[in-house]
């Protein structure tokens, strides 16, 4: 018999339970470990795979969709994967507020700050709800903003000394906001605090301070940097 | 507690103002402890009669306090039988701040009050006699009626608490357990944390009923007295006793006997409300000042203590009243004064149909301690740090750095990157303002850790290091006149060109390390005296 004509050769989509065996077993490893996925290193060594066969399996299983790439903000050098079914936890992704390269979103951060902090000065008072409706359907930020996510930010002013969280009384510019609803209103002294009486002078911001000794290497009588402060 | 570095700060103190000797001395009680003469002789290598006489001039100064040992059995346990001295902390960082109790009693009192003080304050002890020939030996006049305006002038610094008799010359203490210093002596900071409760006992018996008694005995010329036979130098001690038990019977005072000091007591518990006003100043308003003042201005009664935590209650209309007697206070009306309540989160208690108000100082000063820590922190570790500082403060429990399996996460609720977290947490851990935990699940340690402010090591920890930074502030202060020493003695007219301009900076120089010294001790009695 010779070979049948007209049948072109198509190349078929390869299902779950056509994986090869060594595929089927790197697989098995990356899904084993769900949430938390597993780095190149640590695969090697559960599978026994030596390059450049380990190579070819990995690039194969992303092609197929199996597992995929993602950024661990600890060791953002290392090559995580972790199996498609999963998205990696909160403490190797950072959460909402980094990005997929595995850095802290300080843009979105500091943008969501400035809104909020401008919004609670033009209402006088505001709760985590109220902003959150707010800025979603304002559509200012291009993604949706949980209440959890603008208590952060809230939470995060009141650090900042920027706002001072209060409770509500009902009462006045509170009318609104039913009582004992944690609200937020400027601060009445806001911005960067008073500089104290040891950060006034070098030994305030000296990392050495445990070093310095009145007659050692580092000592108030040669300290370069009271030399500068004092450099009229 | 008081650390090295304290200890080397108050040395540093008694040298420059009494020399060598004597620092040496207090150096040796600063470290071993309450002592015997003997003892003290044997640590300093210096001979009893050094010795002797630097511990008079430290007791002088009213800096250490001889006191003996009472015991219930014969046996005292192995304690040296005589005269023990103790060091007083306090009052040698106390030298530090003699011209702002000055300035209290120029605007309390007016400025003959405050040069009464200052004989005092330069001379440690004084008997009233003492005192009003000093005063009289700056003017030229010296009758009868100028020395019964003195004399009313003490008895009113007397009457406002600013001078105290002395103490007893040695009051005894009970001997309890770890009190023996030279006995059991652990590490050099063990010893010093029994030696401050020794300290702390020696300071309470030597209080006396008659602290501020006193009785004016107008008439008596002390310039006539003086010139008059005086009485033998050598009364034993016992004798002097009994003259001091006798002195009250015919209601007059003993001039020449009774000595008296400055009550730095009471100083401090001025300093004290002014801290307080300052700091509800700058994070609050004027206003909420106004209103502080005026509660504690009400509040001060005849036991005025320093360690007050909460002023004694008062209605809103007894508030009203105080504050409208100061000039700020004039136009501000009731409802702002409940709404300057409200703001230092004072809020009123219901007792019966009264309302009254009651502020809390304790946290008044722990808020300004936190503000000084914060402004410390932002500076040497950047703002990222200083909120994760602040985070812990507020929360005041153990946080973890970037995990959230049991507790809430430092980095997400601080915004800080996770890896710089970690980083800038270890460095406030290993420098003493954090406290690091690793927990321990089942016999091994986690992977996690946990951290949180521990408020009261904390204020030790920075105690020290201001002490450090005031030491070093002194020293390069020290450094710079000597440097500059000989441009300092050169008369006005040759202070010219290079000359001219090195005297420029040297004063320069002086201005800004005596101002920083002067600001950095507020800070200190902010966390060792409040």
């Amino acid at each position: 018999m010779g070979r049948q004509p007209n049948i072109s050769y198509q190349k078929r989509k390869r299902t779950d339970s056509e994986l090869t065996d060594t595929e089927r077993k790197l697989y098995d490893v990356v899904r084993s470990k769900e949430d938390m996925g597993i780095w190149t290193g640590e695969m090697k060594k559960e599978t026994r795979l030596q390059d450049p066969e380990f190579t070819k399996i990995l690039d194969s299983l992303v092609k197929l969709k199996k597992i995929k790439k993602f950024v661990n903000i600890k060791y953002n050098k290392r090559k995580y994967f972790i199996a498609a079914e999963f998205e990696p936890s909160k403490e190797l992704s950072g959460g909402v507020w980094y990005t997929e390269e595995g850095k802290l979103d300080t843009d979105l951060i500091h943008g969501l700050k400035v809104l909020c902090k401008k919004l609670i000065v033009r209402e006088n008072v505001a709760t985590s709800e109220s902003l959150t409706e707010f800025i979603n359907k304002s559509g200012v930020v291009n993604v949706k903003c949980s209440k959890e996510q603008i208590t952060e930010i809230l939470r995060c002013l009141v650090l900042d000394n920027e706002i001072v969280e209060v409770k509500s009384s009902e009462i006045g510019v509170f009318g609104k906001i039913s009582g004992g609803t944690p609200s937020y209103r400027c601060s009445n002294k806001e911005g960067d605090p008073k500089v104290g009486a040891m950060a006034s002078f070098p030994c305030g911001a000296c990392l050495r301070i445990n070093e310095c000794t009145p007659n050692g290497v580092i000592s108030p009588m040669t300290c370069v940097y009271y030399t500068k402060w004092l450099d009229f | 507690m008081v650390g090295q570095n304290g200890i080397m700060l108050a040395v540093n103190i008694i040298s420059s103002h009494f020399g060598i000797l004597v620092s040496k001395v207090c150096e040796c009680l600063l470290r071993k402890g309450s002592l015997t003469i003997q003892n003290i002789v044997r640590f300093t290598e210096l001979t009893p009669q050094q010795v002797k006489h630097s511990v008079l001039v430290l007791i002088q100064h009213n800096c250490v306090q001889a006191f003996s040992f009472r015991s219930d059995e014969d046996d005292q346990g192995g304690v040296p039988k005589g005269t023990h001295y103790v060091v007083i902390f306090e009052n040698i960082l106390h030298r530090l701040r003699f011209a702002k109790f000055s300035s209290i009693v120029s605007e309390q009192l007016d400025k003959e009050s405050e040069e009464l003080l200052e004989g005092l304050l330069q001379h440690g002890r004084l008997t009233l006699e003492q005192i009003i020939l000093r005063a009289l030996s700056k003017r030229n006049e010296g009758d009868c009626a100028i020395q019964d305006v003195l004399r009313e002038k003490i008895s009113k610094l007397v009457s406002e608490h600013f001078v105290e008799r002395c103490p007893p010359s040695e009051p005894s203490v009970r001997l309890q357990d770890g009190d023996n210093s030279t006995r059991k002596r652990g590490t050099k900071s063990a010893s010093f944390v029994r030696t401050k409760t020794l300290e702390q006992k020696v300071i309470t018996a030597a209080v006396s009923l008659k602290r501020f008694d006193f009785t004016m005995n107008t008439g008596a010329d002390v310039i006539s007295e003086a010139n008059a036979l005086r009485k033998p130098a050598n009364v034993t001690v016992g004798e002097k006793r009994k003259v001091e038990a006798l002195e009250m019977d015919d209601g007059t005072i003993d001039e020449k006997d009774i000595l008296w000091r400055a009550n730095f007591e009471e100083f401090i518990c001025h300093l004290k409300q002014k801290a307080c006003i300052a700091s509800v100043r700058s994070r609050l308003d004027d206003e909420v000042g106004v209103t502080l003042n005026a509660v504690l201005d009400a509040t001060r009664g005849p036991e005025k203590k320093v360690k007050v935590e909460n002023s004694v209650p008062l209605s809103l209309d007894a508030i009203f009243e105080e504050v409208i007697k100061s000039e700020e206070g004039r136009c501000m009306t009731k409802e702002r004064v409940d709404l300057a309540l409200s703001q230092m989160g004072c809020h009123p208690t219901t007792i019966g149909t009264k309302a009254s108000y009651s502020v809390d100082v304790k946290n008044i000063i722990e808020i300004a301690r936190k503000e000084e820590v914060e402004s410390l922190i932002s500076k040497r570790y950047g703002k990222d740090a200083c909120r994760m500082f602040k985070l812990l403060w507020k929360n005041g429990e153990l946080m973890e750095t970037d995990k959230a399996l049991y507790f809430f996460p430092i980095s997400d609720t601080a915004f800080v990157n996770k890896n710089e977290a970690l980083k800038s947490l270890s460095n406030l851990g290993n420098d003493g303002y954090l406290q690091m935990e690793k927990p321990v699940s089942q016999g091994a340690q986690s992977q996690f850790l946990l951290w949180k402010v521990n408020k009261s090591s904390l204020g030790e920890h920075v105690f020290d290091e201001m002490c450090h930074a005031a030491l070093n502030l002194r020293l390069r202060l020290a450094y710079e006149l000597e440097q500059e020493h000989e441009i300092l003695q050169l008369p006005k007219h040759k202070r010219i060109g290079a000359e001219g301009k090195r005297y420029e900076r040297i004063r320069d120089v002086n201005i800004l390390l005596e101002s920083s010294l002067m600001k950095l001790d507020e800070a200190l009695m902010l966390f060792h005296d409040y």
